[in-house]
C-alpha cells in the first residue's frame, strides 16, 4: 500500500488496489472514534449515455442512477437500512450529478461486519418486478418534495432553460413520468456496466490500524468473482452554444419572486489541471466583483439592484461551463440589466492583489476545516478523484494562481448567451 | 474540560482537544422571556453580524475573515425548551497549521468588537442599514414560508403554543414596527441580564484561554436565575387543515408526553422515540414509507427540554386518513409494548454509538458541555450511555403511558376537480 502524508496538516492516508481493480483507501483518523466508509462509483445522473471500451452504446432514462441508489438498498435476506441499523451504523447514499455514493458511519468497536455489509449489498443487485413497481412510488413523493421548494426548482428551470442535451437540463432524480418508465432490466443492464469494482473506489475513514481495513476488504474482494470489466464512457451529444430559451416563467404558490440569469459559457477541452485553474480563477474574478468584497456592494443594496439574498455560482466542467446569479427580486428584467452592465465592467477590471491573497487565506481554512468531519473527507477524495484533481493539488493551484491568471480568464468572455428564469407568486 | 468561574453566572468552559483543525468559541447567552418577540432578537443577530464599531462596512467585515483563513463569526437566537438563548459562534483555524500563533488572541478580540462594540454605542446607527437589515430579516422569513416543509412546521408549532410557538412566531407585522430603540434595548437587556458561558473547544492553553477571556469579555456579576426544561400543559386538542398549491400534502402532529430530560425514565422515552420512529427500522418508516409507499420521509423528534414529541411526514392527500391512523396504530404498539425485543436492541445498540460518536463533532461538544452545566450534568454523555443500557421494553412502555396528540396541521395541497 502507497502511504501518502502531509505534514503540514498532519493527515495520513494510504492508497491500494485489489487484485480486481478495486481501489481502496484508508484515511487513518487516530483521535476519532467514529468510523465512515464510502463506496461509490462514477456513475451519475449525467449518464444518460455510455459506451464500452467494446463500442456497445447505451442510453438510459434519467433518474435512472437515483432509481438504482434507491433498489440497491434492497436484498433476498432483507432490508439493508434495517441490517446496517442492528449493527448500531448509519447507512446512507446519495445521487449527483457524476457519482453515485453509498456510505455508512459507526462509533462501534466492529467495524468489520458493517464494511463488510456495505462491499457486500453494493455488489449484489437482487430485484423484482414488484419491488421496482414499489419504489416508484416512494421515488415519486421524494421528486414533489423537491420541485416544491423554489430554492431547488429555481435552479432546476435554469438548467433547463440553458442546456438542450447536456444532462444538466434534467433532475437527478429524473421526473415521474421518466420514473415511471424505468424497468428492471434497464436497472441491472445499467449495474452491470457501472458496478464493477475496477470502476469503483472505496474510501475508510477511521481510527483502526489500516493494515487491519485492508486485510478485511481484500479478503471480502477476494471471495468473489466478476466478469471482465470492459471499460465505461460517459458520452453527451452535441450541446449548442445557444439557450433553449431567453426567458422563462413559472408560476408557484409563494410571496417571493425569485429569478435567475444563467449565462452560458463555451466548453473547453483542455487537462483536469487546467480546467480547475480555469475554475478558480473565474470563482475568485465573481467573488471579488459581486460579493461583499467589493465596496459598490453596498450601493447596489441601497440603490436596490440587488436584495440580500443575491448570489453568484459558477461550475466549469468537462462538458459544461456557466455562471449563474441568483436572487428574490421583484424586478427581473431590471435584475438582468443591471447583471448584465457589470458583467461588462467586470470583464475589464482587475481582481486586487490583496483580495486575492485572502482569497487564497480562506480556501486554505476551508481545505483545514474539511478535515475535522470525516464525512467530508471521503466524500471530498472521492469527488476529487472523479474531477481528476485531488484537494491538495488543488490547493496547490490555487496557492500559484496569479492576477494575470484571473484576468486572462474573464477578459475574453461573452456573455450574450444567457437565460432569465423567474418563478412567480401564482397570486401575482 | 476546564471550568473557570469568571464571575456570577459567567462561566469559562474549556475542552482542550487536538482532534480538530479550528479552534471554536462559542457563548451562550440565557434568559427565560415568554415573550413573542423573537423577530426582535433575529433582527439584534443580524445587526450585530453585519458590522461593529471598528469594521463599520460589510467590505471591511468581508475581508477581515477571508484574510484569517475564512474564519467565521455568526450570532443566532434559538428556544431551547424555556431557555431563550443568544448563541454567539465563531471558528478561526488553529494557528499552528498555518504558522500564525496570533490567531487565537486575534478571535476573541473580533468576537469582543462584534458583541461589545456595536455602532450604536458609538453613534446613531443609520437609518437605511437598520432598514436594509429589516428588509433581509422580512425576505428571510418570507423564504421560509415558501418552504413547505419549514412552513407547516412553523405553524403547527405556532398552534401548539407555549415555547415552541414563540420560536415559531416570525410576524411581519411586528417586523415593521420594530425601532432601533427596541433594538438597543434587547441587547441591553441580553448583556446584562442574561447567564453567559463561554465555551472554547480545540487545541488551546488553558491559561492563555482564561486571560483572552478576561481581557476581551469582562462581563459584570450578574444575579439571573435561568432554567432551560419546562413540562407542556397543553390540553386543548386543534385540528387544522390549509390548502396551499403544492404538490404534496405536510401532516404535522404534535403530542405532549409528559416527559422531560429531567425524568429519571427519559432515557426510556428517548429509545421508545427510536423504536417508533428516527431509524430505518423504526415502525413509522417500515410500516408508512416501507410496507405501503406512501411516504418517502417520515419521522418522530423528541423535544425533551419541553415534553413534546413532534411527526412529521410529505404525502398525497388522498392517503391523509391512512396516514393518520397508521401514526396512531404505531404509538399504541409502543404503549402497549406490540414490538420484538430485537427491535429494542437495535434501537439501543444505535443509540448508544450515535451518543458516542458526538464526541466527535464539534457542535454536539459544545452542546454537551453547556446542557450540562445548565442541568448540572443530568445528561452527560457516558451517565446516558450507562442509562441506555438498563432500558427495558416495560420501561419504554411506562414512559409512552402519557403521550397524547395535541395538535394535528395539514398544509394541503391544490386538489383535483375529480377528488
Amino acid at each position: 500500500m502507497n502511504r501518502i502524508e502531509y505534514k503540514q496538516f498532519k493527515e495520513v492516508f494510504y492508497e491500494d488496489t485489489c487484485d480486481n481493480g478495486l481501489k481502496v483507501v484508508v484515511w487513518h483518523k487516530p483521535l476519532f472514534k467514529s468510523t465512515s466508509c464510502l463506496f461509490g462509483t462514477p456513475f451519475g445522473s449525467f449518464d444518460l449515455q455510455q459506451k464500452t471500451d467494446n463500442d456497445e452504446y447505451y442510453r438510459f432514462k434519467s433518474g435512472i442512477a437515483h432509481f438504482l441508489e434507491h433498489k440497491l438498498f434492497e436484498s433476498e435476506e432483507g432490508d439493508i437500512l434495517s441490517k446496517f441499523s442492528e449493527l448500531g451504523a448509519n447507512v446512507n447514499a446519495f445521487t449527483s450529478y457524476q457519482e453515485t455514493a453509498y456510505y455508512f458511519n459507526t462509533s462501534d468497536e466492529d467495524i468489520e461486519t458493517p464494511l463488510n455489509l456495505l462491499m457486500d449489498f453494493v455488489q449484489d443487485l437482487s430485484i423484482t418486478e414488484e419491488s421496482v413497481e414499489k419504489e416508484k412510488g416512494i421515488i415519486t413523493q421524494e421528486l414533489m418534495m423537491y420541485l416544491q421548494n423554489p430554492d431547488s426548482r429555481l435552479y432546476f428551470e435554469s438548467f433547463k432553460s440553458m442546456y438542450h442535451t447536456n444532462p444538466l437540463k434534467e433532475d437527478i432524480g429524473g421526473s415521474p413520468e421518466s420514473v415511471a418508465l424505468i424497468t428492471k432490466e434497464e436497472l441491472e443492464e445499467c449495474y452491470n456496466l457501472n458496478y464493477h469494482p475496477a470502476n469503483m473506489t472505496l474510501i475508510i475513514v477511521t481510527p483502526m490500524d489500516p493494515e487491519r481495513i485492508f486485510k478485511i476488504v481484500k479478503e471480502n474482494q477476494s471471495k468473489k468473482t466478476f466478469d471482465k470489466f470492459n471499460g465505461i464512457t460517459r458520452l453527451y451529444s452535441k450541446e449548442p452554444e445557444y439557450v433553449v430559451e431567453e426567458i422563462k416563467e413559472i408560476n408557484m404558490d409563494i410571496s417571493e419572486t425569485k429569478c435567475s440569469l444563467g449565462i452560458k459559457l463555451p466548453v473547453i477541452k483542455t487537462s483536469d489541471e487546467e480546467r480547475v485553474k480555469k475554475d478558480w480563477a473565474l470563482n475568485f474574478s465573481l467573488e471579488a466583483y459581486f460579493s461583499s468584497m467589493n465596496p459598490k456592494y453596498q450601493n447596489w443594496l441601497d440603490e436596490k439592484k440587488i436584495t440580500p439574498y443575491f448570489n453568484v455560482m459558477e461550475d466549469i466542467g468537462r462538458e459544461h461551463s456557466f455562471i449563474l446569479f441568483t436572487d428574490n427580486h421583484e424586478n427581473p428584467k431590471e435584475f438582468k440589466d443591471f447583471v448584465l452592465k457589470e458583467l461588462n465592467r467586470f470583464k475589464n477590471t482587475y481582481i486586487s492583489e490583496k483580495d486575492l491573497k485572502t482569497l487564497k487565506n480562506r480556501t486554505l481554512g476551508q481545505l483545514l476545516r474539511g478535515f475535522n468531519n470525516l464525512e467530508s473527507i471521503s466524500v471530498g477524495y472521492f469527488r476529487d478523484s472523479i474531477n481528476g484533481v485531488s484537494s491538495f493539488s488543488s490547493l496547490n493551484i490555487v496557492q500559484n494562481l496569479s492576477v494575470d491568471d484571473c484576468m486572462n480568464e474573464i477578459k475574453d468572455l461573452d456573455f450574450s448567451n444567457n437565460s432569465l428564469t423567474i418563478i412567480k407568486s401564482s397570486s401575482n | 474540560m476546564n471550568t473557570v468561574n469568571l464571575k456570577e453566572n459567567v462561566n469559562l468552559h474549556v475542552y482542550k482537544t487536538d482532534k480538530f483543525k479550528d479552534v471554536n468559541i462559542y457563548i451562550e447567552f440565557l434568559d427565560n422571556s415568554d415573550k413573542h418577540d423573537q423577530v426582535l432578537r433575529n433582527l439584534l443577530g443580524m445587526m450585530l453580524e453585519d458590522s461593529c464599531n471598528l469594521y463599520k462596512t460589510k467590505e471591511a467585515v468581508t475581508n477581515l475573515f477571508n484574510k484569517n483563513y475564512g474564519g467565521s463569526f455568526s450570532v443566532s437566537f434559538d428556544v431551547k425548551g424555556c431557555a431563550r438563548l443568544m448563541e454567539v459562534k465563531s471558528s478561526f483555524v488553529n494557528g499552528k497549521y498555518v504558522e500564525d500563533d496570533t490567531l487565537l488572541e486575534k478571535q476573541f478580540s473580533i468576537i469582543s468588537e462584534f458583541i461589545l462594540n456595536p455602532i450604536w454605542k458609538y453613534k446613531e446607527y443609520s437609518t437605511s442599514l437598520f432598514n436594509e437589515l429589516k428588509d433581509k430579516l422580512k425576505q428571510q422569513i418570507l423564504v421560509l414560508n415558501d418552504r413547505p416543509s419549514s412552513y407547516s412546521n412553523n405553524k403547527a408549532d405556532l398552534l401548539f403554543g407555549e415555547y415552541l410557538g414563540v420560536k415559531a412566531d416570525l410576524n411581519i407585522k411586528e417586523l415593521n414596527d420594530i425601532t432601533i430603540d427596541d433594538v438597543i434595548n434587547m441587547y441591553d437587556f441580553i448583556i446584562n441580564n442574561t447567564r453567559i458561558d463561554i465555551l472554547v473547544v480545540g487545541d488551546v492553553d488553558n491559561d492563555e484561554v482564561l486571560k483572552y477571556s478576561k481581557k476581551y469579555f469582562d462581563f459584570d456579576s450578574r444575579d439571573v436565575n435561568f432554567k432551560m426544561v419546562y413540562k407542556s400543559k397543553k390540553d386543548e386538542f386543534i385540528d387544522e387543515v390549509e390548502n396551499k398549491n403544492i404538490n404534496q400534502s405536510l401532516l404535522q402532529q404534535r403530542y405532549k408526553t409528559n416527559k422531560t430530560v429531567l425524568d429519571d425514565d427519559f432515557p426510556s422515552f428517548v429509545i421508545g422515540n427510536g423504536i417508533l420512529g428516527t431509524l430505518p427500522t423504526s415502525l413509522l418508516f417500515q410500516e408508512v414509507r416501507e410496507k405501503r409507499s406512501l411516504c418517502y420521509s417520515i419521522s418522530s423528534v423528541v423535544y425533551g427540554y419541553d415534553g413534546v414529541m413532534k411527526i412529521s411526514t410529505g404525502i398525497d392527500y388522498k392517503n391523509i386518513k391512512k396516514v393518520k391512523g397508521l401514526i396512531e396504530d404505531q404509538i399504541d404498539k409502543i404503549k402497549n409494548g406490540k414490538f420484538d425485543d430485537s427491535l429494542l436492541e437495535t434501537t439501543r445498540r444505535m443509540y448508544i454509538n450515535v451518543y458516542r460518536a458526538n464526541s466527535d463533532n464539534v457542535k454536539s461538544i459544545m452542546w454537551d458541555i453547556y446542557r450540562n452545566t445548565i442541568l448540572d450534568d443530568v445528561m452527560s454523555i457516558d451517565k446516558t450511555i450507562e442509562e441506555f443500557k438498563k432500558v427495558t421494553k416495560e420501561s419504554v412502555m411506562e414512559s409512552f403511558k402519557d403521550v397524547e396528540l395535541i395538535t394535528s396541521y395539514v398544509l394541503r395541497q391544490k386538489v383535483d376537480e375529480d377528488e
